[in-house]
C-alpha cells in the first residue's frame, strides 16, 4: 500500500464513489416506482398490460444486466431515443431491478389477507385509498429487507456502468491504475470504499429483520 | 344519541340469483326478500350457500344470473360484474350496505378510532373532527369507548368484533349483513357480541340479514327465520314456527342434528 499515492488520488476516488452512489439512488427511485407499478398491474391483473408486462419482466430477469445496458446504450439511439450515458445507466439499473422489486412487492401485496381487501370494498374505499391506507402499510414492512438487499445488489452491480464510459468508482480506479500501475493500493482502496457503504446497510437489514420477527411473534 | 342508521328503504330483493363455482352451483335461482327494517336470520347447514348470499349482496361475488336490488337499485348487473367496476348508481346504493365479517377484518395498521373514521372521511367526505366525534359515540355504544387509541391486535376477539360492528355503523348503513360474526370467537366472548347486535337492532331501524349458527339468537332477533339448503330457500317464517315446529322434512332434520349435538 502506497499511502502517499493514495492520498494524492483520494479525491478522484471519492468522485467516482459519488457517481456510483448517485447512480444507485436514481436507479433505486426508478426501480421502486416501476416495481410498484408492475406489482399493481400483476396483482390487479390489468388486461393486456398485465400480459405485456409479464413478458418484459421475464425478458429482463433472464438476460444479463450488462447486455441490457449495451442494448439501451447502442440500440435505442438508432430509433431516435437519445440520452446521455449517465441517464441510460440509471435507467438500465432501475429497469433491471424494478423486475425484482416488483416480485418482492407482489409477494407483500398477496400476503395481505383477502379479508382486508374485502373490508375496504364493503366500506366503499376506492382502489387508491385501499392501496395507500390499508394494503401498502401492511405489505411494505415485511418486504423492506428484500428491497434493501436489492439496493445493496444494485450498488455493487452499478460497476457495470463503467462499460458505457461512466466514470463511477470501478472505472475511476481502473483509469488511475492504467497510468500509475498502483494496482494493490488502488483496488484495495476501491474494495474498502464499496464495503464502507454496503456493510452498514447489510447489518441494518439484519437488525430490522430481527425486530420485525420479534414484533410479529408478539402480535 | 346520533342516528345509528340511514333511512330504512325497501330493503333487499333477490330474484332468481344463481351463483356457480365451476361445476358447483352454490346458489340455485334463489329468491329472497328482506323488507326495509326487517331482521332476518339465515340458517342452514354449512355449504348451503348462506354466506354466498351475503357476499353476493355485498358485491364481493359476481352472480351468473338473476337480480339483486338494494333499496330498489339493481346492484348485480352482469355488465358491472364483468368489468368489476360499479356504476355511480351502484356505488351509491352500495354505500348503504355494511357488512360484518367472521374474521372481523379490522385494519391492523390503524388505531380503533381510525378504523371507524377512514370510510366516512374518505368516502362520504365527512369532516375529520365530526367523524371522530361520531366514532367515539359508536365506540361508547359497543362499550369500547376506552379503546379508541388501541390497535386491534391489543383487543380480544369479542372486542375486535364489536369494533367491526361500530365500523360498519360509522357509514350509517340502511342494510347490515352479518356473516357468522361469532363463529371465530371463544364461547365466553359470543354473548357480548350478540348483546351489541341486539342493542343496534333495538336502537335503529336498519335492515339486518344475519347468517348465524346461534339458534337462540336467531329466535330472539329475527322477525323471520329463513332456512337454506342446497343453494335455495327451503322454509321460512316466524322464528317460533320455523325453529320449533318446522314443516319441511329437511328443516326438521337440520334442527334435530343441531339438538343432538
Amino acid at each position: 500500500m502506497d499511502l502517499d499515492y493514495l492520498q494524492s488520488v483520494f479525491p478522484e476516488l471519492l468522485g467516482g464513489l459519488r457517481v456510483t452512489v448517485v447512480a444507485t439512488l436514481l436507479g433505486a427511485a426508478i426501480a421502486l416506482v416501476l416495481g410498484l407499478l408492475i406489482a399493481c398491474v400483476q396483482v390487479f391483473r390489468v388486461p393486456v398490460v398485465h400480459q405485456v408486462v409479464t413478458v418484459l419482466v421475464l425478458a429482463i430477469r433472464n438476460t444479463p444486466l450488462l447486455a441490457q445496458l449495451f442494448f439501451m446504450y447502442y440500440v435505442l439511439p438508432r430509433y431516435g431515443i437519445r440520452f446521455d450515458a449517465f441517464t441510460i445507466g440509471a435507467l438500465a439499473l432501475g429497469l433491471h431491478f424494478s423486475c425484482y422489486a416488483a416480485q418482492a412487492l407482489k409477494g407483500g401485496f398477496l400476503a395481505v389477507p383477502k379479508g382486508q381487501w374485502e373490508a375496504c370494498q364493503v366500506l366503499g374505499l376506492g382502489n387508491l385509498t385501499t392501496l395507500r391506507s390499508v394494503v401498502l402499510p401492511q405489505a411494505l414492512p415485511p418486504v423492506i429487507p428484500t428491497l434493501t438487499n436489492l439496493l445493496i445488489s444494485m450498488f455493487k452491480d452499478s460497476a457495470v456502468l463503467y462499460a458505457i464510459t461512466i466514470m463511477e468508482l470501478l472505472g475511476t480506479t481502473r483509469n488511475l491504475a492504467s497510468t500509475s500501475f498502483q494496482y494493490t493500493t488502488l483496488f484495495t482502496a476501491m474494495g474498502l470504499m464499496y464495503l464502507v457503504i454496503a456493510l452498514p446497510a447489510s447489518i441494518g437489514v439484519r437488525r430490522y429483520e430481527r425486530r420485525l420477527n420479534d414484533r410479529t411473534v408478539r402480535a | 344519541m346520533t342516528e345509528l342508521s340511514g333511512k330504512a328503504g325497501s330493503g333487499i330483493a333477490m330474484a332468481g340469483v344463481t351463483k356457480q363455482y365451476g361445476d358447483h352451483r352454490v346458489l340455485d335461482a334463489i329468491d329472497l326478500d328482506v323488507r326495509g327494517g326487517e331482521r332476518v336470520a339465515l340458517i342452514g347447514p354449512s355449504g348451503s350457500g348462506k354466506t354466498t348470499v351475503l357476499r353476493c349482496i355485498a358485491r364481493l361475488e359476481a352472480i351468473e344470473s338473476g337480480s339483486i336490488r338494494i333499496e330498489g337499485h339493481e346492484i348485480a348487473r352482469m355488465a358491472d360484474a364483468r368489468s368489476g367496476k360499479a356504476s355511480a348508481e351502484v356505488a351509491a346504493a352500495m354505500r348503504g350496505v355494511g357488512m360484518v365479517f367472521q374474521q372481523y377484518n379490522l385494519f391492523p395498521n390503524m388505531t380503533v378510532l381510525d378504523n371507524l373514521t377512514i370510510a366516512p372521511v374518505k368516502v362520504l367526505g365527512v369532516d375529520k373532527a365530526e367523524a371522530r366525534e361520531r366514532a367515539a359515540g359508536l365506540l361508547d355504544l359497543v362499550g369500547l369507548g376506552a379503546k379508541a387509541d388501541a390497535y386491534p391486535a391489543r383487543l380480544s376477539g369479542g372486542q375486535q368484533q364489536r369494533v367491526a360492528i361500530a365500523r360498519s355503523l360509522a357509514m350509517q348503513p340502511s342494510v347490515l349483513l352479518f356473516d357468522e360474526v361469532t363463529s371465530a370467537l371463544d364461547p365466553e366472548l359470543v354473548g357480548e357480541v350478540l348483546e351489541v347486535i341486539r342493542g343496534v337492532a333495538a336502537q335503529s331501524d336498519v335492515t339486518m340479514l344475519i347468517v348465524t349458527h346461534e339458534m337462540q339468537f336467531a329466535r330472539d332477533i329475527g322477525d323471520r327465520v329463513v332456512f337454506m339448503e342446497g343453494g335455495s330457500v327451503v322454509e321460512q317464517g316466524p322464528p317460533e314456527k320455523v325453529l320449533a315446529d318446522p314443516e319441511n322434512e329437511r328443516t326438521q332434520r337440520f334442527l334435530r342434528r343441531l339438538l343432538n349435538h
